[in-house]
């Protein structure tokens, strides 16, 4: 075993930190703990027990299955198994405290978003595409969570979370972007000048839509969606969201992409074919989808970034392992001083990604800027993070079996969904745009 | 199918007062065009190993792969004087602006067959195995090339770094249908590098499933199968090889560096199409400031390869030559993944689907990246050799 890294004393050497700290200025001591220790000791203390019990998970049900899960012929009847899992855990239903969710009622002194950032990012460390199967659920419930109205909670929500809460994973989907319209579907300025693919008529006792969606994640195993879509003859300002239980005559999943990463969550292609959607299955209410899809974005922005940054230190992980693990001149590669180097270089990439999370997620009501600035900065530094670990790995970095560069694949996404970097930029000049005008000569 | 190579053959015979290098760039593009692009139409289903082989059968035919002992006109064949390296350099831009691995392949195979005639070996479809087991061997490369005196630690490194062993394998990247593999061997005893020829029937090798790019090629892991006695040595002072060895680095890396230009304009010109057509916030996105820094970086990163190419292919590779083709890698390489990663962020959520096309370029990009020294190890290689 060896006591120290090769240009470093080891612990017990007089002149080391650890003596420094420990015996010398006793003020000064601290415990040697990992870096995911020290972070989690600064959590509330109800947010730490929420974070172990999510490592745990990730590491006994998401990590063992990610390299096949990553197949593009992966095994649907694993991916039931998981969902099934992490269904009876409580993952699929702890928006809401208890009775009506699986959540502990003092998970809820904390913001919702914030938990929801610590999740996506345990979960994310062992898969990136497992993790957006089971958090994209989370998206496809956050309009009649954050509508804020009880009876669409209790009408809508409750019934899926019991089955979930028993084990059965009933699952919701957030059906936003449409063929000739992503970005525009994701900022003001670009709606203003859309013509909506996606309409409601008024019928009988409700609305018929008919209009196609496309990269809907988890679209195909949803049991139902959250449906943006404007009314006849208006246009976004209409927008509105219907709840759509998938075995609605006129639903169809037209298909699934084949995507360079996160494979395990499907990206699809829906089809809505005068799919009748009674009234009281509007969520929020008429004419409020524009708001509830801003709002949403403003709530899911901040676990994207947690996504990201759970990618990355997924990649970092797989890179200090490989480190560890390989030798070269009968010493091991974390002893030669490059690639010591290149490993704090990602844990401080990881740290200040995480650090940004955390303050942007303590407050109850995110902002847009910070949302999207955090989205597009932890997605950024991820992907960079990736390289980092590639590089690290060099020709052994393009080995699927060394995870990095499925982290890598996976990090991509990041960058696009949720609203592309730059929307994500521009965004932020949206929300601070008042603070600029201000500045501005008369 | 792949198109008969007799029409290609028919029209280079009748393309009349071509001189000899325009008539192999005509050859050349209808093969892209003819033979190549139409296996290439899938993006999101790799090449087969059939179609792979009997595309470099024809590419072998055409002579764009010389095959004769003899040096000819095919890739690398006069890799020693300047125009030869600009044409292998513009030959593999552009088989790789259509496919960035088969070009990789076939720049393997090219560059094996232009190292066994450097070592008087006879041998063929040869895949030069020019990286040892992680990086580039810290600086104890650079230094026994310089012919500096090995450390103990060094000697130790490059024991461990050419070991091809079952316990250590080594790695090999190319596409099917190989036969030999160059292999350099490191003398611990005298401090040198000896190159040898293993047949495929000498070795064992498993192939690896699931590389991150190059999907036309795949990763070998190799090593000497237990009592194999049929290798060749090459017969030449230590001296000797070390110079053909380098040389073989330095050609190595001038072709991933073109091999990077091609699949760069590959997504270029794919990015600039999509951006002309895809409308959003009321305009063609080409006229958003955003999507014009994509594209413009992307170009720029071309524009800055192009030239450096340019400048490398002037000079004979050789030792001293090195520490210029690996600053250039080190720089470049990582550009060139950010410029594809531009391109793929022009087309938003869908340049992330496989069908695109534009992904894969991503991928090949970091493959061209990690391989074969990554920017950090090249940087340190520099830095050796132009220390006193």
């Amino acid at each position: 075993m060896n006591e120290n890294l090769l240009g470093h004393l080891p612990a017990h050497h007089p002149l080391s930190i650890r003596q420094a700290t420990q015996s010398a200025i006793f003020l000064a001591s601290y415990q040697p703990l990992s870096m995911w220790e020290q972070d989690t000791l600064a959590l509330p203390r109800v947010l730490r027990s929420y974070r172990c019990k999510l490592r745990a998970f990730s590491r006994e049900h998401l990590q063992p299955r990610a390299l096949a899960a990553d197949s593009l012929t992966h095994d649907n009847a694993d991916l039931e198994t998981l969902l099934s899992t992490a269904a009876s855990a409580g993952l699929l239903s702890d928006s809401l405290p208890g009775p009506f969710g699986s959540g502990s009622f003092s998970l809820f002194s904390q913001p919702l978003q914030f938990a929801t950032c610590l999740k996506m990012e345990e979960l994310c460390t062992a898969c990136g595409g497992l993790g957006l199967a089971i958090g994209a659920h989370s998206l496809g419930t956050a309009p009649i969570v954050l509508s804020g109205r009880v009876r669409d909670l209790f009408r809508l929500l409750l019934p899926a979370y019991r089955r979930s809460k028993s084990g059965k994973p009933t699952l919701f989907a957030f059906a936003l972007t449409e063929p000739s319209a992503g970005s525009d579907m994701e900022e003001g300025h670009g709606a203003a000048k859309l013509r909506p693919g996606t309409v409601a008529r008024r019928v009988n006792g409700g609305y018929s839509l008919t209009g196609r969606k496309v990269f809907i994640s988890g679209g195909d195993r949803a049991d139902a969606l959250s449906v943006f879509s404007a009314l006849e003859g208006e246009g976004m300002e209409s927008w509105t969201c219907f709840y759509v239980d998938a075995k609605s005559p006129g639903f169809k999943v037209v298909r699934s992409e084949l995507k360079m990463g996160q494979r395990a969550s499907s990206a699809t292609e829906l089809e809505f074919d005068g799919v009748f959607v009674p009234d009281r299955h509007i969520i929020g209410g008429l004419r409020k989808g524009w708001a509830l899809n801003r709002v949403t974005l403003n709530f899911s922005r901040l676990p994207t970034a947690s996504i990201a940054l759970g990618i990355a230190r997924g990649a970092l992980e797989a890179a200090v392992d490989f480190a560890c693990r390989e030798r070269l001149g009968r010493r091991p590669l974390i002893d030669y001083q490059e690639v010591q180097l290149a490993v704090v270089q990602m844990i401080a990439e990881t740290s200040a990604m995480r650090a940004l999370i955390w303050q942007s997620a303590a407050r109850f009501t995110p902002t847009q800027s910070k949302a999207s600035l955090a989205k597009f900065h932890c997605s950024d530094r991820a992907v960079e993070v990736c390289n980092q670990a590639m590089d690290l790995l060099g020709n052994h970095g393009f080995l699927q079996r060394n995870r990095v560069e499925k982290a890598f694949r996976d990090a991509r996404l990041t960058q696009i969904y949720e609203g592309t970097n730059d929307i994500n930029r521009l965004a932020v000049i949206e929300d601070l745009q008042e603070q600029f005008i201000a500045r501005m000569a008369p | 199918m792949i198109s008969s190579s007799q029409s290609i053959e028919l029209e280079k015979s009748s393309s009349a007062g071509e001189s000899e290098s325009e008539l192999i760039s005509h050859t050349l593009d209808l093969f892209c065009q003819r033979s190549l692009r139409p296996l290439c139409a899938h993006p999101e289903r790799p090449m087969s190993d059939g179609d792979l082989e009997r595309l470099t059968a024809q590419a072998e035919q055409l002579g764009i792969l010389n095959v004769e002992p003899e040096p000819g006109l095919g890739l690398w064949d006069s890799a020693e004087e300047e125009a030869g390296r600009v044409a292998s350099v513009a030959t593999l831009t552009k088989i790789a602006r259509v496919n960035a691995g088969v070009a990789y392949h076939w720049h393997v195979l090219a560059l094996g067959q232009w190292l066994a005639r450097q070592l008087s070996l006879s041998a063929p479809r040869v895949v030069p195995c020019l990286q040892g087991t992680w990086g580039m061997g810290r600086a104890a490369l650079a230094r026994l090339l310089l012919s500096h005196t090995l450390e103990r630690d060094e000697i130790a490194i490059l024991s461990d770094y050419f070991l091809a062993t079952a316990e250590r394998p080594l790695m090999f990247q190319a596409g099917a249908g190989w036969e030999n593999l160059l292999v350099p061997r490191f003398d611990a005893t005298r401090a040198e590098l000896q190159i040898e020829l293993w047949p495929r029937s000498a070795v064992e090798v498993e192939v690896l499933p699931a590389s991150h790019g190059l999907d036309e090629t795949a990763t070998h892991r190799f090593w000497l199968a237990p009592g194999a006695g049929c290798t060749s040595v090459a017969a030449l002072p230590a001296q000797h090889i070390h110079e053909v060895y380098a040389s073989a680095l330095s050609l190595n890396a001038l072709g991933l560096l073109a091999i990077g230009e091609g699949a760069l304009q590959h997504a270029l010109g794919k990015a600039l199409a999509y951006a002309q057509i895809r409308n959003q916030g009321g305009l063609v996105i080409c006229e958003h400031a955003a999507v014009q820094q994509l594209l413009g970086n992307a170009a720029s990163v071309q524009y800055l390869l192009r030239t450096a190419l340019a400048g490398l292919c002037r000079s004979r590779p050789t030792i001293a030559q090195l520490s210029e083709v690996f600053s250039a890698r080190a720089q470049l390489q990582p550009l060139l993944c950010s410029a594809a990663n531009d391109a793929l962020q022009v087309f938003g959520g869908i340049g992330y689907m496989r069908d695109t096309g534009i992904e894969k370029l991503v991928r090949d990009q970091n493959c061209l990246r990690v391989m074969h020294g990554t920017s950090s190890e090249l940087r340190r290689f520099v830095a050796v050799m132009s220390l006193p």
